[in-house]
């Protein structure tokens, strides 16, 4: 069932030092973490990369099944990715030839880290909604965002729609489970025939699933409206984010974690 | 034709460590014909028996058999017409006609019997085909919705009818033409129902047999009388005897001469005025 | 007080939905609204709060129209709406959160929402789940948050549109006691529409709809005395009320209109 592959996007309510950070430190970090990502270019610097993920890990006390189901199928992924790079990349010593298919010792390696390189950055970003809430998460974000408003960025209407995407996307998950269920009882069958096949058998899927995302949003529009909602005018915050030293003192670990990562390419 | 059920349980994620069990050994057999009314409050396990009975999902332990048999392949018995709770909220055709042929077509019913079949579903649930058949379901109200969620699964022409609260959201007039409805799927053309409700006056009227569902066990099964009997384990799973097998029991209870057989309004106006009248009271 | 004044409403112009509605309902008072579906109904309980406005006569709140866009938001302020589908009305991913999302629309200072959030889910008994997501919770606990969020937004009148009809009888208690101890702490006013008629002898008043017209309004065991408009306007009295109806049309007149099972054992029991 498909609510029950949902992955990413699950907060897990514990308490640690990595859920007491401020939502903005936590989203700069992943975004640093990510950018260091692509400056690594040895197995020194993805060692750096998979040591600072593990520790974060370790400091935010989650279990490791939840952070692996998160994982599951970004391993699939990787491996995909690992297979493409073996068999596209062409320098290095040919180890093995098929035809137009080649594979190079270099060319392991090389999809080896690519497979690494997706998985640690999809791992990190999961750490970041596994620790923080969807409220803060989407809170962090307007904060963040909210400079750019100077230039006419609607930075308050993206936090509200993230977050209400957040919201309802295991709704809608459900719901299509059920509607899946539902045209099975009237025999739909959808994973065979050909392709053009099963983009039709699509079709009973699809239209019940926006009808109700349409109706769905109607109604809630609706119940904003009713709560006096009129965008971000007037508004206030209850829950205003806090910035704390602890929080500078992450960013600062970043920082190094980017010199860090350069000083390793030399290597 | 007949459905059983031994020792059928049914988990969620079965296997991970999110494991959420939804049916605990069940025991169960329904023979042809019967009406059967399924009933339990919402977390009780009453839908995914629907769908297990249908064979849409499959038992983690124990078997769902019907007539010996083992859900055909792509896991779903053709015996068995499934109505959702809320079906109208599957519609998808541009058409009615598409919409009631769906299912029929799907179980390769030959093109030049379709027409025929889509018309006499429509006019068993009240929609006068000339009228409806080439208009969008999208235009129609929502009892009418249902109504043509009902015929699509009645084109399939299954044996055996289970409906998911199917009065659920309606008014009166709704409720009404549902029940006639399954009284004459049963009566006229030899249906067998299974009648899925958390109400427990609606089934009283109809159900020679109900089957409780609390927990993801069975806890009680039988006829309606020795069902409300059981009133302490009744209020325990949420669930209410219906008013006016609450009122004799009452008046029982006080000495009154009544029969506990009497479980309806009408069956309990009857004792009342009967009691009263004979008592010679003006 | 909430004065409905020659309401006229369409969603097309051939077919109007209500047609010349007129109806006051003060504050503390509890109204509920019957009819059948496609009466009305929640057309006109959409009016009450400029959810939709008519076309033509005017609703005021407390003095306020609805005509009036700034005069809208304050009337939106006092009147809270529960909708009838409890999935398509919470906004945040959690409970307390979306208790705050009134309040903060409102613009009031954090201290306060505190305040405000933490007196609401005492009081509807939602402490527990303060932190859930709205999609583990079940559909009674969900319009529980709904009735929170009216609490916390201190308004003075509360619309609730069948917000039970897609529940369970044991949710449905749940529900309707949380809409009880608003009406009798806080004093608000409450309308509710509802083809529960169960549901409508709570109220203080039950105005019937049919067809976009007023059809009948008083008390409740003054409007449901009267079988015949019931059955035609499509609704069922609950069995009890049935019961008594049916010894009162055989000649027990003394049991006309008697909707409580315990009022009715004991009339009974003085009969014989």
């Amino acid at each position: 069932m498909f609510k029950e592959k949902l992955l990413i996007g699950q907060y897990y309510p514990i308490e640690s030092p990595i859920h007491r950070l401020d939502a903005r430190a936590k989203i700069l970090a992943s975004l640093i973490y990510m950018i260091t990502l692509f400056v690594v270019n040895n197995w020194w610097g993805y060692a750096l990369m998979a040591a600072v993920f593990l520790l974060n890990t370790a400091i935010s006390r989650l279990p490791m099944a939840a952070v692996w189901r998160g994982l599951k199928i970004i391993l699939y992924f990787s491996i995909l990715t690992m297979i493409f790079n073996f068999f596209f990349y062409s320098e290095g010593e040919i180890i093995w030839q098929y035809k137009a298919l080649i594979l190079t010792d270099q060319g392991i390696l090389h999809g080896i880290a690519m497979g690494l390189r997706l998985l640690l950055l999809v791992a990190f970003a999961s750490l970041l909604t596994l620790t923080t809430t969807p409220i803060q998460l989407t809170d962090g974000l307007e904060s963040l965002l909210n400079p750019l408003s100077v230039i006419k960025f609607p930075a308050h209407d993206i936090a509200m729609m993230t977050s209400i995407a957040l919201r309802f996307i295991p709704t809608i998950l459900e719901e299509f489970d059920r509607i899946i269920l539902a045209q099975r009882a009237r025999g739909a069958t959808i994973s065979q025939g050909s392709f053009l096949k099963r983009v039709k058998a699509m079709v009973p899927l699809m239209v019940p699933l926006f009808v109700a995302a349409f109706r769905r949003a109607e109604e809630l529009a609706q119940a904003m409206e009713a709560k006096c909602y009129r965008g971000g005018k007037g508004r206030s915050r209850w829950k205003k984010p806090q910035w704390h030293q602890r929080d500078s003192g992450y960013l600062i670990l970043f920082a190094l974690l980017v010199v860090a990562s350069v000083l390793l390419r030399g290597i | 034709m007949q459905i059983e059920l031994t020792k059928a349980s049914y988990s969620y994620q079965a296997g991970s460590p999110f494991e959420a069990p939804a049916l605990h050994d069940i025991d169960l057999s329904i023979e042809s014909n019967e009406l059967v009314a399924i009933i339990g409050h919402s977390g009780s396990g009453k839908s995914t028996l629907a769908q297990l009975l249908a064979g849409l999902i499959l038992p983690t332990k124990g078997t769902v058999l019907i007539d010996g048999n083992k859900p055909s392949k792509g896991g779903v018995f053709r015996q068995v017409g499934l109505v959702f709770q809320y079906p109208e909220q599957q519609l998808f055709g541009e058409t009615i006609f598409e919409e009631v042929a769906f299912g029929a077509k799907n179980y390769g019913v030959p093109e030049q019997k379709i027409k025929h079949i889509v018309v006499n579903a429509l006019t068993e649930v009240g929609l006068p085909p000339q009228l409806f058949i080439d208009r969008s379901p999208f235009s129609l109200s929502g009892g009418q919705k249902r109504r043509v969620a009902i015929a699509s699964i009645l084109a399939i022409n299954p044996q055996i009818m289970i409906l998911d609260e199917p009065t659920a959201g309606l008014d009166q007039r709704g409720r009404r033409w549902i029940i006639d409805l399954i009284k004459r799927l049963r009566e006229q053309q030899g249906k067998t129902i299974i009648w899925i409700s958390h109400n427990m006056e609606e089934v009283a009227e109809l159900a020679k047999r109900i089957v409780v569902l609390s927990e993801g066990e069975k806890i009680l099964d039988g006829n309606p009388h020795l069902v409300f009997e059981a009133e302490q384990k009744l209020l325990a799973s949420g669930l209410d005897i219906p008013q006016p097998a609450q009122l004799v029991r009452r008046l029982r209870q006080r000495g009154k001469p009544l029969s506990a057989q009497a479980i309806t309004v009408e069956e309990a106006y009857q004792e009342i005025a009967a009691w009263l009248g004979g008592g010679g009271i003006v | 007080m909430i004065e409905i004044k020659g309401v006229y409403f369409a969603y097309d112009e051939d077919t109007p939905v209500l047609k010349n509605i007129n109806l006051n309902i003060e504050r503390g008072e509890w109204v509920a609204i019957i009819g059948p579906n496609g009466s009305g109904k929640s057309t006109l309980a959409r009016q009450i709060n400029g959810l939709l406005l008519p076309d033509s006569g005017n609703v005021c709140v407390e003095g306020l129209s609805v005509l009036n866009s700034e005069q809208l938001w304050q009337i939106r302020a006092k009147v809270a709406f529960v909708f009838q589908n409890p999935d398509n009305q919470l906004v945040a991913t959690s409970v307390e959160d979306d208790i705050a999302f009134g309040p903060e629309n409102l613009g009031l200072e954090p201290e306060l929402i505190t305040e405000r959030v933490e007196n609401a889910l005492n009081i509807t008994g939602l402490q527990q789940l303060r932190n859930k997501p709205p999609h583990l919770l079940s559909g009674g606990e969900k319009q529980r948050v709904a009735i929170a969020g009216a609490l916390a937004m201190a308004a003075e009148y509360l619309i609730m549109d069948e917000p039970t009809s897609m529940l369970d009888p044991h949710l449905r208690t749940q529900v309707l006691g949380a809409v009880r101890q608003l009406h009798a702490n806080y004093n608000m006013g409450i309308v509710y529409v509802t083809n529960i008629l169960e549901e409508a002898f709570l109220a203080d008043r039950v105005v019937a709809l049919a067809n976009g017209v007023i059809v009948a309004q008083g008390t409740p065991e003054r409007v449901f005395a009267d079988t015949t408009l019931i059955s035609r306007l499509g609704l069922e009295l609950p069995p009890v009320c049935r019961i008594s109806s049916l010894l009162a049309d055989a000649g027990y007149e003394r049991l006309r209109g008697i909707g409580d099972l315990d009022q009715l054992v004991e009339v009974l029991c003085k009969l014989s």
